[in-house]
């Protein structure tokens, strides 16, 4: 159990931050003040869970068809006094209210503060017999499936920061920034277990069973965070000494659910999902940084940052009622510390030739303890350390042949070594790790100004990675290498998956741009990319090879001085190509559609028109063939099914907005926004048939979700 | 009449002495007063909300900080042609490169130490100028508003637009989040130009749950979020490069009923590792709920190090 490391109270401080404001405002009357106040309403058709998808973060997810709109928007320049006041509010009445102060002394001093709100609504609906859902202890309620009570997640973000920043001299500045923010709500989580099972043998017993629960995920926790920076600008040097701090706080330890033993006859089952289950410790970091950039001459510069961070963890593992730790292990005792060092120096030598050289250097030192944490069946093992070292280098020269003509040459190179295989620990589930990769590439990159109105430009990359032997599985303690992957006794056996992270890889990319203007009033702008990564491994399984590409188009188009008109249109595919031992060839392919066209503009003086219309189309198709190894099962399977049907998210919204000036201090708007989404994600169901967890829970996202909103919005100026 | 006549003389005597006077005045004028010459209060755009507008603040530059002296542009040399350029121009037809051009921007916002690692950056290095994101004669700078600014981001960075349009994204479409929460576009040392010093630090801004360490740890997680997510959208919630058990399997040898995908499979197997259960709900996650990590340490429970509570 913690409480937030700083003690804001968020309703308060808001009040305050807009009782200062009032105050800044009667103070300053007589400076050059605007003060816009935003008042109306909107409503909002459907039900949640035609909102489900539109509403997910703009506070038009709840189950309440009518808002109430609130803003506020007042600015002071005071050249006199030097005094500048920036306070900004908006959705003042709702679930995601954001305001926010900036006052300052330009060239002395700034102080701003903020506080916002932000409500995420899950897109699905859940039908549940669960008591207690969302708590730390909810009761499994066994339900026939639909019979159950609808249940919608939400977390709430409650954020507020305070900045200072003094310039003391020319030379010399100090900033303060200070956030916290609150979390609360409960987000889709659950348990799971199938019995019999190898590494489960004491506790399923011998019996047979499965079950799995839909169990939200409790959230009550806070992160604050501090950061501090002290700088000095000489001449040729300037340099900042920084503080950076973050603490997490989580008020909730353990989820612990009641599983009642009507949900199976196997008591060994029903006794591990009565289990604790573990949720995030309170932890904290803290990073010292020096960063900065020195010229060494006229048309050289440095740029540099040395940095360190530690992260600790040492949650009481006793009072969070987890209990079963190692013999005298009271926490983790979690330390990790990341030093970095970054040095980059640009130099223009000549005019028509720029260079460039970057280095990198980021080393994770894992210091948590061992202990003996692990077990499976009478076998023991610990932990394991995650050390890793990541070195870049960047070479880049580019030049400027003439006016017309840009061009540029790099290299890049990255090695990352993530250290020795913790001896005393082991991998379950996974053929092969690997300690070290490096990856070299180079680009090549030629821009050309065609003329006043048209530019363009083509990049190559082409990158290879390799690395060191592969460390395979010893279905024990550590890992041994594989100094060859052939051997059919010491080497990887062929139904191997070796991680696409990991893996030889071989990735080349092509961009091209264009800008365009044929006329004053017309702007094209074209883009092309592709790109492919293929993997070589030593086995025909896992990742194979996966593919991109994107075009598109961007356009406007000024109608006259009052009108304008604008949008894009562009396609991208994604594809993928992975197999599984004895089971599928997976060709993936995604293709998504993007379409858009906008206004805007004013008829008359008083009446201001705009709108936006978006289309997006994108297709998932899961296309599987059989691996020459698959059995008759699986065979049979995909035979009767089909497989998995393609996944279809499917888009259309148009946004509508108009202003008319009542007088010189006062406006009214009209918004509407009307979207059409379908979406058949079979997760959760597929022709009529849900996913039914054991206790009779379903969730649901409505496939067809339609939503009209319209909003009336009145300005005003004070005078 | 009389008193016409020397309303008369006293009028000529004072355009006489106004006349030279007022010309000796106007050829006097230096520095930005010579720009204001012709482009005037109703010319020049209204930035009295701005930085650059707030003249009280004496680090303020005039016309010539950023545009340069320009004489051949404020009196045309006899003989040109056309009236010359000043000598920086901004905007997208300038020649000028753009090294050049942010030079201007860095003679005095280099001190800035939000900007001190710009040099040799990801946009310093594609030749991205200050003034390609930043309008500076406008009260309005799109790039700088929370409401309009990834529709700046998004003139170069297309592939981003099109992942925000899926239905899992951060929230930047409804303007709660924008690309500055997690990027500083003038120069970090995180990759891909984050604000922290890696991917991990920067999501840990807002996910801090996630950083643990645990005492049981998932290699990719610890390495790169990015390893598994698409942070700007995907159709595969949450943010998922590729769904479960596909994404999974990636890395991890399969134990499974039917080794292939498939929906309402008419007989699915007897164990709970059935084609529905891999494949529909949280998939893989029905039972390796705690992918993160997970801190329990019960050194007797052995399903904790396989991620299970």
């Amino acid at each position: 159990m913690s409480t937030s490391v700083f003690s804001f109270h968020f309703q308060r401080s808001a009040v305050a931050i807009a009782a200062c404001a009032v105050c800044m405002a009667a103070f300053t009357q007589s400076a050059n003040a605007q003060t816009i106040i935003s008042v109306g309403a909107g409503a909002v058709s459907g039900s949640t869970a035609d909102r489900a998808l539109f509403g997910q973060y703009n506070g038009l997810g709840e189950d309440r068809n009518l808002v109430g709109i609130l803003g506020i928007d007042y600015s002071m320049r005071d050249q006199d006094a030097g005094q500048w006041l920036d306070i900004k509010g908006s959705n003042l009445l709702g679930h995601t209210r954001e305001l926010g102060l900036v006052w300052k002394n330009p060239g002395s001093w700034k102080l701003n503060a903020n506080y916002g709100e932000l409500t995420r609504y899950d897109p699905s609906t859940i039908n549940t017999g669960l008591l207690g859902a969302g708590s730390t202890t909810p009761q499994v309620v066994p339900v026939a499936a639909g019979a159950g009570s609808d249940l919608t997640l939400q977390t709430k973000r409650t954020s507020l920061g305070l900045g200072m920043t003094k310039i003391i001299s020319p030379a010399w500045q100090v900033a303060l920034d200070l956030k916290t923010e609150k979390k609360e709500g409960s987000r889709l989580f659950g348990i799971g277990m199938n019995c019999p099972s190898v590494i489960a043998v004491p506790q399923c017993g011998a019996n047979t069973g499965w079950a799995l629960l839909m169990l939200p995920e409790p959230i009550n926790a806070s992160t604050s965070q501090v950061e501090t920076r002290v700088s000095y600008a000489m001449d040729k040097l300037r340099f900042s000494l920084g503080y950076y701090g973050s603490f997490y706080r989580n008020n909730n330890d353990t989820l612990n659910p009641s599983v009642p033993g009507s949900l199976n006859a196997n008591a060994g089952l029903i006794n591990i999902l009565n289990q604790p289950v573990a949720l995030a410790p309170d932890n904290q970091a803290h990073q010292f940084d020096l960063s900065g950039s020195f010229d060494l001459a006229p048309s050289t510069r440095t740029t540099f940052k040395l940095a360190r961070a530690i992260a600790t963890q040492n949650l009481d593992f006793t009072s969070a009622g987890l209990t079963g730790a190692p013999a005298g292990v009271s926490n983790l005792g979690g330390n990790v510390a990341t030093n970095l060092a970054k040095l980059s120096l640009t130099s223009r030598p000549i005019k028509e030739l720029s260079l460039l050289a970057d280095w990198r250097y980021e080393n994770r030192q894992d210091d948590t303890p061992i202990a003996l944490y692990n077990s499976e069946g009478t076998a023991t093992y610990t932990n394991q350390s995650f050390p890793n070292r990541k070195t870049k280098g960047k070479l880049q020269a580019s030049w400027q042949f003439n006016s017309d003509y840009r061009g540029t040459l790099g290299a890049d190179y990255e090695t990352i070594d993530r250290g020795v295989f913790t001896a005393t620990s082991a991998i379950a589930g996974v053929s092969a790790l690997r300690q070290q990769t490096q990856e070299t590439g180079v680009r090549a990159e030629l821009r050309r100004r065609m003329s006043d109105n048209a530019s363009g430009a083509v990049t190559l990359s082409s990158s290879k990675r390799t690395g060191s032997n592969w460390l395979k599985d010893n279905n024990g303690l550590g890992l041994t290498e594989v100094t060859d992957v052939s051997n059919p006794v010491l080497g990887l056996p062929s139904t191997s998956i070796l991680p696409p992270t990991l893996a030889d890889r071989k990735r080349n990319k092509v961009k091209i741009f264009a800008d365009w203007q044929p006329s004053e009033e017309l702007t094209l702008q074209f883009s092309a990319e592709g790109g492919k990564d293929q993997y070589d491994v030593p086995t025909v399984y896992g990742v194979q090879d996966t593919r991109m590409n994107l075009l598109g188009v961007d356009w406007t188009y000024t109608l006259s001085d009052a009108w304008a008109i604008n949008g894009y249109l562009s396609r991208g595919q994604q594809t993928l190509n992975q197999a599984l031992p004895a089971g599928y060839l997976m060709a993936f392919n995604d293709t998504s559609l993007n379409a858009s066209i906008g206004f805007a503009g004013k008829t008359t003086s008083k009446i201001e028109l705009g709108g936006n219309l978006l289309y997006v189309n994108d297709r998932s198709v899961y296309a599987q063939g059989l691996d020459a190894s698959a059995d008759a099962y699986s065979a049979a399977l995909l035979a009767s099914t089909g497989g998995l049907p393609d996944i279809v998210f499917r888009q259309t919204a148009l946004k509508l907005y108009g202003k008319y000036a009542l007088d010189k201090t006062s406006s009214v708007r009209v918004d509407l926004i009307h979207q059409r989404t379908s979406m058949n994600d079979w997760a959760w169901g597929a022709n009529g048939v849900p996913f039914v967890y054991s206790d009779g829970t379903t969730v649901m996202q409505q496939p067809t979700q339609n939503v009209s909103f319209i909003g009336v919005t009145y300005s005003y100026q004070l005078p | 009449m009389q008193i016409k006549r020397s309303m008369a003389i006293v009028g000529l005597c004072l355009a006489g002495l106004l006349g030279p006077f007022g010309s000796v005045q106007a050829a006097d004028e230096v520095g930005a007063k010579l720009c204001q010459t012709c482009h005037d209060e109703d010319d020049r755009p209204d930035i009295s909300k701005t930085a650059h507008g707030f003249t009280a603040d004496a680090r303020v530059p005039d016309c010539i900080s950023c545009h340069g002296p320009s004489p051949t542009h404020a009196k045309k040399p006899p003989g040109a042609p056309t009236q010359p350029k000043p000598d920086r121009m901004f905007t997208k037809k300038s020649a000028l490169p753009a090294s050049e051009r942010s030079a201007a921007c860095l003679s005095c916002h280099v001190n800035d130490p939000k900007r001190a690692l710009w040099a040799g950056s990801q946009h310093d290095a594609a030749d991205v100028a200050c003034s390609a994101c930043h309008k500076i004669h406008d009260n309005q700078d799109k790039v700088r508003d929370r409401a309009t600014q990834a529709e700046v981001c998004y003139t170069c960075h297309k592939e981003q637009r099109a992942q925000m349009n899926r239905p899992s994204h951060h929230p930047v479409p409804e303007g709660k989040m924008v690309c500055s929460d997690c990027h500083n576009p003038h120069g970090s040392a995180g990759p891909k130009l984050l604000k922290r010093d890696s991917v991990n630090d920067t999501c840990y801004t807002c996910h801090a749950e996630k950083r643990g360490p645990f005492v049981h740890q998932h290699d990719p997680v610890t390495e790169d979020c990015t390893n598994c997510h698409t942070v700007h959208g995907s159709v595969v919630s949450p943010m998922l490069k590729m769904r479960a058990p596909l994404l999974c399997q990636q890395c991890h040898t399969p134990h499974a009923t039917g080794k292939v995908g498939a929906i309402g499979a008419p007989s699915v197997g007897t164990s709970g590792k059935n084609t529905t259960n891999l494949w529909q709900g949280r998939s893989c996650l029905n039972c390796h709920t705690q992918i993160h990590g997970s801190n329990n340490p019960s050194s007797t429970n052995s399903t904790l190090p396989l991620f299970m509570r």
